[in-house]
């Protein structure tokens, strides 16, 4: 594995934090930082209930979330998490990152945080799995009986 | 003045998922506005044509086309966490790139004096190979890429608030083509900044201006003097394309600009002017997510596309701005200096 973070993308879903769960496992194990990226979209801008969040509170609103409760499997895990945020589309923030930060390798959950069901085309992972420089890990949704990720080992 | 309407309203079957503000009572609220103007005696209907692969092609690459095409044929689904399609996504956004072909025809053949297209989805974050930011394929785009096709130079007046990366990448080492963006910043989708100035082949053809919260129209106005007026007097183009979302409107959720549909008035007189020959305009509809702010808005510009002074709301100025217009007019200067050295 080369030197450098394992890059993880977050959303708040179930998925985002069993990859961040995953990723943590693998940094206690390797030593290496973990860096924690979410791609901030378009409807982000409309908080809770569809209002408008402002310019000045919509970037500190997501963070919060992203700090206090989408980082927290890295916390448990007793592993430090850096946080990023980037505009775009998941992939293409996922992608750039990878590049900029010279990330060792990139985890994911199987889908993210969508709201119209199944899609076949431009999902986050398909498009990093054909377009990623590095190795990318793809972790499944969590098990319905809540049994906890595979830990890496 | 003749000008053309072409809308999708009552016809659009495009649904991102309930509740989604790019929806179809957008194209309803343009209607709205035109018929409390008493514009509507004064509009020439457009009616679409459709629209040959090859057209979009030129825009888009074959993978994408055929992956919109199954993900069609599958039902629809989603694109990303902004954008999905439903049953009838693909054939509304053929009829939207459609329209603005026809546009472009009825014009070269005297039928109207410009063209005001009421279309969704919107088209100006889609790239050559991705749908995103509520955009499906190109529109804008693809009309250029038929005029440029024709051998003819093309500006893209880009207004909507959010930068239309779509159309910068896929113009961006196109010498035919002279791409304009106003737009707030930083947003969405994070591209935009002034220093991006065009590829080899298109030095300086690529017009990134952007704006912080609360920038009110008086901004606008100067920087279609100090920046986009030079650049359009060196190009010279033969056509005004304009992506014309009314999301910088004051009372849009999703920005924060201070815009007022009386500076959309504006702003389309200024850009008609720059163009400086009739029968060459056509507005593509973009973003615009307060039904209120979006009937005004667009009423505005299709008036003065006519050239008739209707202002429902003032033009809006001493905000902030005017700084960072005039800090973009240095960076392009430095950016374009140093590329000729």
């Amino acid at each position: 594995m080369r030197a450098g973070p394992i890059l993880v993308g977050v959303d708040g879903s179930a998925e985002s934090r069993e990859a961040l769960a995953w990723a943590a496992g693998l940094a206690q194990v390797t030593g290496a930082g973990v860096l924690a990226v979410h791609a901030v979209g378009l409807l982000e801008k409309l908080g809770p209930g569809g209002s408008s969040l402002p310019a000045a509170g919509h970037l500190e609103e997501i963070r919060a979330v992203f700090d206090t409760t989408w980082c927290e499997p890295g916390r448990r895990a007793g592993v430090s998490v850096e946080m990023q945020m980037r505009y775009g589309t998941p992939a293409e923030v996922m992608l750039s990152a990878a590049e900029q930060e010279g990330a060792a390798m990139v985890v994911v959950g199987s889908r993210g945080a969508g709201r119209a069901g199944p899609g076949i085309l431009g999902s986050t992972s398909n498009r990093l799995a054909r377009s990623c420089p590095v190795p990318v890990v793809i972790v499944p949704a969590p098990h319905p009986d809540g049994a906890e990720a595979t830990q890496p080992g | 003045m003749v000008i053309l309407f072409g809308s999708l309203s009552g016809q659009d079957r495009h649904s991102n998922w309930p509740g989604h503000p790019e929806g179809p009572g957008r194209l309803a609220a343009v209607d709205s506005g035109m018929a409390a103007a008493g514009l509507a005696d004064h509009l020439s209907p457009l009616t679409g044509r459709p629209v040959r692969r090859e057209e979009l092609a030129r825009v888009h690459s074959e993978d994408y086309l055929d992956a919109l095409l199954a993900l069609d044929r599958f039902g629809g689904g989603e694109l990303d966490p902004d954008t999905a399609m439903s049953e009838g996504s693909w054939e509304t956004a053929l009829a939207a790139a459609g329209m603005g072909l026809a546009a472009i025809e009825a014009l070269e053949r005297g039928e109207g004096d410009a063209a005001f297209l009421a279309v969704r989805p919107p088209g100006h974050h889609a790239t050559a190979s991705q749908a995103m930011g509520f955009c499906l394929l190109n529109n804008v785009a693809i009309s250029a890429a038929a005029l440029v096709a024709d051998g003819q130079r093309v500006l893209i007046l880009d207004w909507d608030v959010h930068h239309g990366n779509g159309t910068q990448e896929i113009f961006w080492d196109d010498p035919a083509v002279l791409y304009v963006s106003t737009h707030q910043w930083p947003a969405y989708p994070g591209t935009g900044r002034a220093a991006e100035v065009g590829g080899p082949a298109a030095r300086g053809l690529n017009v990134n201006i952007p704006l912080p919260p609360g920038t009110t129209g008086d901004a606008a106005r100067l920087a279609m003097e100090k920046i986009v007026a030079p650049a359009v007097e060196s190009f010279g183009p033969d056509w005004l394309l304009i992506s014309a979302g009314f999301d910088a409107h004051r009372r849009d959720p999703m920005a924060d600009l201070d815009w007022t549909a009386g500076d959309f008035a504006d702003l389309t007189r200024d850009a008609g002017s720059l163009l400086g020959r009739p029968g060459r305009t056509v507005a593509f509809l973009e973003g615009g997510y307060d039904l209120e702010a979006l009937a005004l808005s667009s009423a505005a510009t299709m008036a003065a596309l006519m050239g008739v002074a209707y202002r429902p709301e003032a033009p809006s100025s001493g905000g902030p701005g005017r700084e960072a217009v005039l800090a973009t007019a240095r960076i392009r200067e430095r950016q374009l200096s140093g590329a000729e050295q």
